[in-house]
């Protein structure tokens, strides 16, 4: 390097290309994801004249990057929540779909059948609306069931992308490591894609980034929660990972949790059923779960509540023929409701509980779950009740308040040691119930010993649209928890949608705090076109005067032939 | 300064346009459909609320369509019971008038003609049939004809107690039926007949008996007969040198002076003796109280009227038995008609009731129609401003779009 103006000419003309190059590189990758616009400057030579190094910097604000992150991991949750619920929102409220109108459709033609009782076409009127009431059921429950298997097929489809792109974090991690000092557009590339990767991520699950302290382009992964997902070792090139897995929740079977498995290890780290903290689109999934459930619980619940209500008021009268009545619905296994395998979901060791639904306390019928808890001989201990949020229930509970009588016969009632064995009462009776008859003489308008003509005993059927005689939505404790079936409905609905309103504005919410941090870090490290052309204008000048330097020198050296 | 990104300002432009055509969306399927809400996603309480009071609606239509019921049927009741009043007032006149008359047998044997008719008729009526042939008045059993001749010549109930019911509200049960009950267990008029004391002979002629005034006879009638009496009580009448000794069936024995044609006129009762010499005896039975349907009391009237006024025949019917026979069928027809009454009076006691019930289920429907409409329709006037408004902001907005994005730096420099 010489002080010459041809050297000089000829730094300034290489340092006004990589401008140029930075400024065009920028250019280029206007649209590209994740993209951090890079911004070249120049340093005065401190050995000789002209132009020095040129440094490439990446103008990353990590802050308001990681707030970018966080902010996609909130709206993720609740979107993923909400489209979950909007859609069971839908089918309870379509009047099409929906248990409603055919339910108060039902009762309709029952008054019917009850002014003429003697006339067979009202009654076969009667039993077709309740045979078409029937049928909502299962086509209600099966919906809602649908969207369960979708929820499921979604979070196992999120968690086998969030375990790639955690290993590619962690690889990506490892090559910026061992690219060497060199910061330039290449180097930078690496990070714009290992961030691109987080960014990913993020939308995935609630996570925290954590700089490396020698070298802050290596990143660790956390969940929000403080679970270390990926994990920069002392060398700094060998970052280690977790893979996660959605397991069975460990009270209800039937919602998943979320668990780590470190590579090369065999212990598995479940994250508990607060689904909030594990964030993004995962904790999404696993917690509208729990909400359908809730809703499929209480359709169940009031199938099995109004099967035993018509068929003991029915068995109370007379039919057509002048026959004592008798069951009009069939629940599942038979009379009168036994719960056998198909009943019975078990978890953590196998067990087996049988019950049946008490006809007589058919009040006390509700749609919790329960949970027995055996000991390390296998003895079945204790009962609990499993509460909204997936816990147990303080203390043990009595399953004859729940309206269900427990088989305790050895051979019914069993489990492995130190299992627990869940019990859902209502199960998916609601897809399972049948009618036993579609004979309109089956009917047993008539009192108890009374004639074709009477009707006392329609009268009664027909005051159970009114009756409070479920418990709504709770474990039944006195007489002041029944509402009428129509009023239960309304409850399964409007709980439901109750979450798919604030979870709609969660979102909402949520999705304008993350605009408003993408366009605030966008501001920092976005490309603006505008800018990047008067760069281009301006570099180009440079880029011209720089040459102008190199033809002066040419010039003073011909003028210095010419006077020789 | 802010220095904005170029992707910023496509991203917030279109992202405007997104949150409009969203907004668009939701005002138009609100213009289209006139709801508020689709879903109780929208809207939780108000869903519920719309779904309880969609339920209410239709419950109250059904109570209207119920009452209306009520009302056809108690309609047809009131027809087929007042029209059966109305034949047995002409039975009580036909009656009436032969009580005390010198008929011949010829204007007799027309009366019972008559009464033939009024009772054929008025068992047509009370086997009164509705449109689907269902018998009214037989109860819970409605399949079954309500009165019929048996193999003996009497008319049985082949009904029972029951009534139907129909629901006029969510509390109000109404009857809209009663059973052939009201027919057929009405009292009979309280009976009293000759029978032998013991092994005595009877005196010849035989003695009749009558009702001097039934009302006194019916009321000391009543104190032999405490409820669930079945049996027979008897009054004995024995012949002494002066007059009668009458013993009650209490034992308790009055002497009665006969009236000079051998009568005598004792609690009501009108016992007419003949010649007997002092000692001899007989009894006056009295049956224990019975009901009975006016058909068969018809009947019996019909057969006495149709007995020969000419002692040599066979059928000879004396006029003591005659105007018994007609005094107990006045007595009978009576206490039909009372029964009558008292169900009348209940039917329009119902009726009443059903106006009050149809009238406040109108209001209290209307009510809840306005009700669900406040809460679930949404307001065209709103709606149509909501959707004007949303269109020009729209169209402001890719306005903007074009303005925002359409200039660029690039264009400026050669």
């Amino acid at each position: 390097m010489g002080t010459d103006l041809l050297s000089i000419g000829k730094s300034a003309v290489a340092a006004q290309q990589l401008l140029l190059r930075t400024t065009s590189n920028n250019i280029a990758n206007v649209a590209t994801d994740n993209y951090v616009r890079q911004r070249s400057v120049t340093t005065d030579s401190d050995v000789c004249l002209g132009v020095g190094a040129v440094i490439t910097q990446r103008l990353n604000d990590v802050y308001k990057q990681q707030e970018v992150w966080r902010d996609t991991a909130g709206a993720a949750y609740h979107e993923a929540v909400y489209q979950q619920i909007h859609t069971v929102d839908q089918y309870l409220s379509d009047s099409s779909i929906g248990l409603s109108e055919s339910m108060t459709q039902m009762f309709t033609s029952l008054e019917s059948a009850i002014n003429n009782p003697i006339s067979e076409s009202e009654r076969a009127e009667f039993m077709s609306d309740l045979q078409a009431f029937t049928d909502r059921f299962h086509t209600l429950y099966d919906d809602i069931e649908n969207v369960v298997k979708d929820n499921e097929m979604k979070i196992d489809e999120a968690v086998t992308q969030a375990n790639d792109l955690i290993k590619s974090i962690a690889q990506f991690n490892n090559s910026i490591a061992t690219a060497g000092k060199v910061r330039d557009s290449f180097y930078y590339n690496l990070v714009d894609q290992r961030d691109a990767a987080v960014a990913q991520l993020a939308e995935l699950l609630d996570i925290r980034t954590v700089p490396n302290k020698d070298n802050a382009d290596v990143i660790g992964i956390n969940l929000a929660s403080g679970q270390t997902l990926v994990m920069v070792d002392s060398d700094l090139n060998k970052s280690v990972w977790g893979h996660l897995e959605a397991v069975p929740g460990y009270n209800d079977t039937s919602a998943r949790e979320l668990a780590v498995r470190f590579e090369g290890s065999t212990y598995l780290t479940k994250l508990g059923a607060d689904f909030e903290n594990v964030g993004g689109r995962i904790g999404g999934l696993l917690s509208c779960r729990r909400e359908i459930n809730s809703s499929l619980a209480g359709i169940s619940q009031l199938a099995v509540s109004l099967a035993v209500n018509f068929n003991l008021q029915n068995s109370a009268g007379t039919d057509l023929i002048g026959n004592a009545g008798q069951d009009l619905f069939t629940l599942p296994n038979s009379a009168p409701v036994v719960n056998d395998d198909e009943w019975c979901e078990t978890c953590y060791g196998s067990g087996h509980i049988r019950y049946v639904v008490d006809p007589s306390a058919i009040e006390k019928f509700s749609d919790c779950s329960l949970c027995f808890k055996a000991d390390n001989t296998g003895a079945i201990t204790a009962c609990y009740q499993i509460m909204d949020d997936g816990s147990l229930s303080e203390n043990p509970v009595n399953p004859a308040d729940y309206g269900i009588i427990v088989d305790t016969r050895a051979a019914w009632y069993y489990a492995e040691p130190n299992a627990t064995v869940t019990i859902k009462p209502a199960a998916d009776v609601a897809r399972k119930l049948t009618l036993r008859t579609t004979d309109p003489r089956d009917l047993a308008l008539s009192g108890s010993g009374m004639g074709p003509s009477d009707n006392s005993n329609g009268i009664l059927m027909s005051r159970l649209q009114n009756t409070p005689a479920v418990a709504n939505g709770r474990a039944y404790t006195g007489s002041g928890d029944l509402v009428s079936f129509t009023e239960r409905y309304a409850t399964i609905t409007s709980s439901l949608g109750s979450v798919a309103s604030s979870e709609n504005i969660a979102y909402m919410a949520a999705d304008a705090k993350l605009e408003q941090s993408r366009a605030s870090y966008d501001s920092a490290s976005g490309v603006s076109l505008d800018e990047e052309a008067a760069h281009l204008v301006q570099y180009q000048q440079y880029y011209s005067a720089a040459a102008k330097i190199i033809s002066a020198a040419q010039n003073t050296f011909q003028s210095l032939i010419n006077v020789v | 300064m802010t220095r904005i990104a170029t992707t910023t300002s496509y991203h917030k432009s279109t992202r405007y346009i997104q949150d409009l055509n969203s907004r668009m969306d939701r005002v138009s399927d609100s213009y289209n459909t006139g709801l508020k809400f689709r879903s109780a996603g929208d809207a939780p309480a108000d869903f519920a609320a719309t779904m309880r009071l969609e339920k209410e609606i239709s419950m109250y239509e059904q109570y209207t369509v119920n009452s209306g019921y009520a009302v056809d049927s108690l309609n047809l009741e009131e027809t087929s019971l007042s029209a059966a009043h109305d034949r047995l007032d002409r039975a009580q006149v036909l009656i009436s008038s032969a009580i005390n008359a010198s008929y011949s047998d010829t204007e007799f044997a027309a009366v019972a003609e008559e009464l033939e008719e009024i009772r054929d008729y008025l068992q047509g009526l009370m086997n009164t049939r509705t449109a689907e042939g269902e018998y009214i008045f037989s109860g819970s059993l409605g399949r079954n004809e309500a009165f019929s001749l048996d193999g003996s010549g009497r008319y049985v109930y082949n009904g029972d107690q029951g009534q139907r019911m129909i629901n006029a509200s969510s509390s109000v049960s109404i009857a809209v039926s009663d059973p052939g009950t009201i027919f057929e267990d009405v009292p009979t008029a309280r009976n009293a007949y000759i029978t032998q004391n013991g092994t005595n002979p009877l005196p010849s002629p035989e003695p009749h008996v009558s009702y001097d005034n039934y009302d006194v006879f019916s009321a000391w009638y009543e104190q032999f007969f405490p409820a669930g009496s079945t049996a027979d009580q008897f009054i004995s009448v024995q012949r002494t040198a002066t007059g009668f000794t009458v013993t009650d069936p209490s034992g308790a024995a009055t002497q009665v002076t006969p009236s000079d044609d051998g009568t005598l006129v004792y609690h009501g009762l009108k016992i007419v003796t003949s010649e007997m010499t002092a000692g001899a005896s007989f009894l006056v039975g009295m049956e224990s109280p019975a009901n009975d349907n006016v058909l068969n009391a018809l009947t019996d009237v019909i057969s006495v009227l149709r007995g020969s006024t000419n002692p040599a025949d066979a059928n000879y019917v004396s006029p003591v038995d005659r105007e018994y026979a007609l005094a107990k069928a006045e007595i009978n027809i009576t206490n039909t008609q009372s029964s009558i009454n008292t169900t009348l009076g209940a039917i329009g006691g119902r009726q009443n009731i059903l106006d009050t019930v149809i009238d406040s289920n109108q209001a209290i429907g209307d009510v809840k129609k306005d009700a669900k409409s406040t809460i679930s329709e949404a307001d065209l006037y709103e709606t149509t401003s909501d959707l004007a408004k949303v269109q020009s902001i729209l169209q402001m907005s890719m306005k903007s779009f074009n303005y925002v994005t359409g200039t660029s730096l690039f264009d400026y420099i050669s």
